[in-house]
């Protein structure tokens, strides 16, 4: 089959990205899909016969990801995010007024081809929530109004200038804030390499390569405190000192940047302005374990931060940061994007790296773990974006330095991404221990509309909720695991005293239905029927005994499925029947704190 | 792999004269207790391979000895003192001193609840395992209330040997690893889509005929459901003629080559209606050719042919 010249190229591009071809599957398939607008049965077959793959390994692969399709959508495709920061303010109306305005339904096609719609899960924009994307065009803050304006653009044959940059990362410094890692967030062309070597770039990677050994970097990572910013909060240095050292097989260094927990969008704008902080990071680590390739795993809607990245990485081999004998220093390491395809899984370390290889992101079986045998069966370190991109300050200006911006054993400050029913969403950055209370009422400016807080979802949806008592705890690892929820990824999403609990059940099991990779029963079957169940009693259609049953069976995916998605479906829903348990029995009798009791009688 | 899997009794005629044995190779052994009785087994062996040596009668679906364990049912699980959640048997390997419960009520509870939700999404109605968990566990899958979701579809009849019926089927996977890199690299089917709309497919869900399959039947050897069957099986149930209690299982050797596999014929009146290979066979470990699994009408068009 002959491709236009620039998908040629493209291949070409991807099948030299890998020691696997596999791997080059599931981007093949993606930008085949850009490019054609669907995956015909020719083009998949001339990818099989490129890759050296047999059509079911092609099509298995394909039917995973919710990206890839076989049949075309509209030449604008519309992605509604409902999920929850967004549906806080008013997702779900504005999907509706799309749907409406349109005249189409979900993953359904306009008659003339010019749009199609499709309601999708968190998008990475919930500081400018609600959002859509037109193909992979993120547009934010939206009323009704404004998508109006932006579909007639569209129809008009006109192209809307999407989001320059994430919603609410660019904003007067606050003076509770510790800009390390954000610190170029808001200069002009800080993507730029040479704006980043004038803002101390590539400083702590001289030094890393020159003045240290690897085991006296990874001891001062250790000595930083840094703990993985991608959710489980693993110390950062202890997972590089597992690496083996005694080993002839290759080693690589992954950076996660699948950002997928809803409320979470922090690793975009870091990317987004400041991509050779992750590079550097990366670069260092590889020195740290030995390792020589790294891969960034940038999810697929992400395409125009896949973008810089690449043009990042260009940019620093130009200049000698990248490839063969970096500095002069005789350290060689290689680089390369990786695009995922819409799936939340995989943001797990294991079903990312199967993901890589270009299969189904099922997870794995652990031990063995990743650092002895991850990637291709070989060594292997993952962290999330921000971890990587805090290590050239740490090496920069040393671990006990950045230990010191925070809390015992808790180092440095995070990133967080605030949204939800605060009068400032935006993303921050703060010291670790900082009181949660003052993110809520300094930092984001409080609850808008003058509201009451109801409930405050720590760090993404997989936490359990806190209620507004429970909010005077500083932010740091220990302290909220005490508090019985989890720091997780920094997305922090505020709700009001308006806000219907079972209607967030709801929509949180929603998101953990969609998502389940479906490969172990408890989490396949059990987040199906929670799903079910929650639809139901939101409806009005519960039963008293549904509200133990939902309890119970959440209980019991708890630590039984085959990878913590499972708890992650478990832990908000139990904590929200047990805190607002009230609301449950509320809506048996037709009663809802958010909507009225016309609807409610109306369905029941 | 499972010691204690007891060995087929093959009617292979032995030949006379001492048969060399290979030399042990040493394996040490480790200690456990499980239910509180102690147990050793060779370095190595799992959970479920020590609790089989004690006569515990640990449930699993998606296991089997001759596959490579994919951990996804969870209904082995059992409680490990000093971890946090409870852990799969067939695949968690035992470490001297453990101590293991498999009964207790956070067991029991579990193991209801998977097979609660089997039952509910699921035709279980010819998966020989099912009634008796179910029972044991004291599972019932209709109390978590009406419409449930379910997998129900129409069988699938595209060919004369064999039928799928994914509305029986649990997503065991045992029938991909059979058709793939575990037994006969063929890679027919696969599962497609995620969650609980994941199911399994032919590439693009076309006919069997037109997909890469070879009619070896070795997915239906491993299906612990019944959702791959004879073609033979499926017509005389819908006929109402299946009657296991008329069957014969006649252990002999495949006449078509030189591999010798082994073959269970089930017979009914007479008549082959199935032929299976054991799984804990050395020489075929489950799997056949299309030759051995249906090629078997000749035995009828030869003259006849009388069993026992
Ligand atoms: C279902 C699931 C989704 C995850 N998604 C992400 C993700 O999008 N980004 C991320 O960095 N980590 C994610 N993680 C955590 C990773 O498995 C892993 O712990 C992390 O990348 C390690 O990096 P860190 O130590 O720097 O945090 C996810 C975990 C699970 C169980
Ligand atoms: S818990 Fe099981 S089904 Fe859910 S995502 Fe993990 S492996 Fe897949
Ligand atoms: S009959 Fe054999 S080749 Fe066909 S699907 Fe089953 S295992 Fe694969
Ligand atoms: S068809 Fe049978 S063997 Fe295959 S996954 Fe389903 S239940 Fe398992
Ligand atoms: S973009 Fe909508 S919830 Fe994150
Ligand atoms: S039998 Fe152990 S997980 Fe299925």
């Amino acid at each position: 089959m002959e491709l236009p010249p620039p998908l040629e190229a493209k291949f070409n591009d991807l099948l030299g990205r890998y020691p696997v071809k596999r791997s080059a599957l599931i981007p093949m398939m993606l930008y085949a899909q850009d490019q054609f607008g669907s995956l015909g049965d020719e083009i998949l077959e001339e990818i099989a016969k490129r890759l050296d793959l047999n059509m079911i390994q092609v099509t298995e692969t394909l039917a995973y990801y919710s990206m890839l399709r076989r049949k075309p959508a509209g030449r604008y495709h519309i992605q509604v995010c409902t999920n929850i920061s967004c549906m806080l303010r008013g997702g779900n109306e504005l999907y509706q007024h799309v749907q409406r305005r349109l005249g189409i339904g979900n993953k359904e096609v306009s008659p003339t081809g010019t749009f199609s719609l499709e309601e999708v899960e968190c998008m990475g924009a919930c500081t400018g929530a609600p959002a859509l994307q037109v193909n992979y065009d993120f547009h934010e803050n939206l009323t009704p109004e404004k998508v109006d304006i932006l579909l007639e653009q569209l129809q008009d044959g006109k192209k809307p200038k999407p989001e320059p940059v994430t919603s609410g990362s660019q904003h007067d410094r606050l003076p509770a804030e510790v800009p390390v890692i954000s610190r170029r967030f808001g200069i002009a062309n800080s993507h730029k390499i040479d704006v980043y070597l004038q803002t101390e770039g590539y400083q702590a990677l001289e030094k890393a390569l020159k003045q240290m050994t690897p085991d006296q970097i990874v001891d001062e990572v250790k000595k930083s405190n840094l703990r993985g910013r991608g959710g489980a909060g693993f110390p950062t240095g202890m997972k590089w000192s597992f690496v083996p050292k005694d080993t002839n097989k290759p080693k690589y260094i992954l950076a996660n940047c699948d950002e997928s927990e809803p409320g979470t969008c922090k690793d975009r704008p870091l990317m987004e302005m400041d991509p050779h902080q992750l590079i550097e990071g990366m670069v260092i680590a590889g020195k740290a374990v030995g390792a020589h390739v790294g891969y960034a795993y940038i999810r697929g809607e992400y395409r125009y931060i896949i973008d810089i990245m690449d043009a990042a990485i260009s940019e620093a081999y130009a200049k000698g940061y990248l490839g063969k004998n970096i500095l002069g220093s005789g350290f060689d390491f290689d680089l390369v994007t990786h695009t995922g395809a819409g799936a939340y899984e995989c943001g797990e370390e294991s079903a990312l790296m199967e993901s890589l290889e270009g299969k189904r992101g099922y997870p794995r079986i652990r031990p063995p773990f990743p650092a002895v045998v991850g990637l291709y069966g070989c060594p292997t370190v993952i962290n999330n974006a921000e971890s990587l991109s805090t290590i050239p300050a740490i090496i920069r200006q040393g671990g006990e330095w950045y230990a010191n911006l925070g809390t015992p054993k808790n180092g440095g400050t995070r990133l967080y991404s605030i949204s939800g029913h605060v009068n400032r969403p935006g993303i921050y950055e703060l010291p670790l221990g900082f009181p949660l209370r003052r993110l809520i009422e300094e930092v984001a400016g409080g609850i808008a509309g003058g509201k009451k807080l109801k409930a405050v979802i720590p760090g993404g949806s997989s936490c359990p909720l806190l209620s507004a008592d429970e909010i005077d705890i500083p932010m740091d690892y220990d302290s909220v695991a005490k508090a019985g929820s989890m720091l997780g990824s920094g997305g922090t999403v505020i709700m009001d005293e308006d806000t219907c609990m079972v209607d967030m059940a709801r929509r949180i099991m929603h998101f953990y239905a969609h998502e389940s990779c479906g490969w172990c029963i408890p989490c396949r079957e059990g987040t199906a029927w929670l799903r079910k169940m929650l639809d139901r009693f939101h409806e009005g259609g519960g039963r008293e005994e549904d509200i133990p049953l939902i309890d119970e069976l959440s209980k019991n995916m708890l630590g039984r499925t085959f990878c913590p998605l499972g708890d992650a479906a478990a832990l908000p829903t139990i904590s929200i029947v047990k805190k607002w348990r009230n609301e449950f029995e509320e809506h048996l009798q037709g009663k809802c704190s958010h909507r009225p009791a016309e609807v409610i009688a109306a369905a029941l | 792999m499972s010691d204690t899997a007891s060995a087929p009794q093959p009617l292979i005629p032995v030949p006379r004269g001492p048969v060399p044995k290979a030399p042990l190779r040493q394996r040490k052994m480790v200690e456990l207790k499980i239910d509180g009785k102690s147990v050793s087994v060779p370095e190595g062996s799992t959970i479920l391979d020590a609790a089989r040596k004690l006569g515990i009668d640990t449930p699993t679906l998606c296991f089997l000895e001759s596959l490579a364990p994919v951990n996804v049912c969870r209904v082995c699980v059992v409680e490990l003192e000093g971890s946090r959640t409870l852990v799969p048997a067939c695949s968690r390997k035992v470490e001297p001193g453990m101590s293991v419960q498999t009964d207790s009520e956070r067991v029991r509870l579990s193991r209801r609840i998977v097979l609660e939700f089997l039952a509910s999404s699921v035709n279980v109605s010819t998966a020989p395992a099912f009634p008796e968990y179910l029972k044991r566990y004291d599972a019932h899958p209709e109390r978590f209330g009406l419409s449930a979701a379910t997998v129900a579809q129409p069988v699938k009849v595209d060919n004369d040997l064999y039928v799928r019926d994914y509305s029986k089927c649990i997503l065991c996977y045992k029938c991909v690893e059979a058709c793939g890199v575990e037994a006969q690299n063929t890679f027919a089917i696969a599962v497609a889509g995620r969650g609980f709309s994941a199911h399994i497919s032919t590439e693009y869900d076309v006919p069997l005929p037109d997909s890469a399959c070879v009619y070896c039947g070795n997915c239906i050897g491993v299906c612990p459901t019944g959702a791959l069957m004879f073609k033979s099986e499926y017509d005389m149930r819908q006929a109402g003629t299946w009657d296991e209690s008329r069957q014969t299982h006649t252990d002999t050797i495949c006449p078509y080559c030189g591999v010798g596999c082994n073959l269970t014929l089930d017979a009914q009146d007479g008549k082959i209606v199935r032929v299976m290979s054991p799984v804990g066979n050395a020489v075929t470990h489950g799997s056949l050719c299309i030759k051995g699994r249906f090629g078997y009408q000749f035995v009828e068009i030869q003259p006849a042919q009388k069993e026992k």
